[in-house]
């Protein structure tokens, strides 16, 4: 099917409805009408941004960036799923990894400190 | 040979893709992996516009700037937009300076942070003397908290850290001088390399009039 005005046409994966190429809008490189886009949002989720602050917490004393971890694994998901909006992928995987990093240097630290304190 | 991908539109899927060799000596265009043009250094020193399938057209141009020093020699690409826009995930591109410079602040943040907990563990005198310790870990969040909202897009931030990193580099050049010590030419060039970098994305995430 073609657009009289602009031509190509593709449907919203959220919604089905057809749009055509002015009209289109991308959402980690998926298809979508300008109305879902909105929906959707184009900022980090609430999830993403709270794991993000737990793991930069983490930075100070390390025990929230196990916290961080978590949730930033569970924002991933949720963006996989559709459920959250796809700009808090960076920040989630940052809240991942930067979490996990923590969560092995307090375990590092603390085998040291039983180390030298038997 | 390097290559990277575009999307020509916010969030499409990158289609665009560019591999060089050297210093953009030969320079390679593919859509969806069909070649669509081959240029060399001195046409992409004068700049090339691409038509790309869909009706879109691409300026691409190979500039000098690339290297941490302004002015230097090594080359960097840039694509844009007939009406002056970047193409979204090239280094002119404003969300992805913002990503780099937040990315880089977080590195920062992770080596105060490291260092800190490596001062407190250990327990070492060096550190202690050299002030390394539960004020590292504050810096490590700070500098954290700024690479958070950095990544957001706020120059604010990110103007905040760079001046909060030149001050903290400055107090410890002066500290180790006063000291008595030497200080160390190879951290002051690191620390310099970062400031140019985060400059840079300063200067890139200005919106556009």
């Amino acid at each position: 099917m073609e657009c009289a005005e602009h031509g190509l046409h593709g449907a919203c994966v959220r919604c089905g409805s057809f749009v055509c190429r002015a009209c289109r809008r991308w959402v980690d490189e998926r298809l979508h009408c300008a109305a879902c886009q909105a929906r959707v949002g184009d900022g980090p989720g609430t999830l993403a941004m709270a794991a993000a602050l737990c793991s930069t917490l983490g930075l100070g004393c390390l025990l929230p960036g196990a916290l961080g971890a978590i949730l930033g694994g569970l924002a991933l998901r949720a963006i996989q799923r559709g459920a959250a909006p796809p700009a808090g992928r960076p920040f989630a995987r940052l809240a991942l990894w930067l979490g996990l990093a923590e969560v092995a240097a307090l375990i590092v630290a603390l085998l040291f400190l039983s180390a030298t304190s038997a | 040979m390097p290559k990277k991908k575009f999307a020509v539109e916010e969030g499409a899927p990158k289609r665009l893709e560019v591999e060089w060799s050297g210093q953009f000596d030969t320079t390679t265009f593919r859509w969806d992996g069909a070649t669509l043009s081959e240029h060399d250094g001195f046409e992409m020193t004068e700049g090339v516009t691409l038509s790309l399938p869909e009706g879109f057209t691409v300026e691409a141009m190979a500039v000098r700037g690339g290297g941490l020093w302004p002015g230097s020699k090594v080359k960097r690409l840039t694509l844009r937009f007939p009406d002056g826009s970047p193409v979204p995930g090239s280094g002119e591109d404003p969300r992805e300076a913002s990503r780099q410079a937040g990315y880089l602040l977080y590195f920062i943040a992770g080596l105060n942070a490291l260092c800190g907990v490596f001062a407190i563990v250990t327990g070492a005198d060096a550190f202690a003397a050299a002030g390394i310790g539960v004020g590292q870990m504050c810096a490590g969040v700070l500098y954290g908290v700024l690479g958070l909202f950095t990544m957001r897009g706020s120059r604010v931030a990110l103007a905040i850290a760079m001046g909060l990193y030149a001050v903290d580099g400055i107090a410890t050049l002066a500290m180790s001088v006063a000291e008595g010590g030497r200080p160390s030419v190879f951290g002051l060039f690191i620390r310099i390399g970062f400031l140019i970098a985060l400059g840079t994305a300063f200067r890139t995430m200005k919106p556009r009039r």
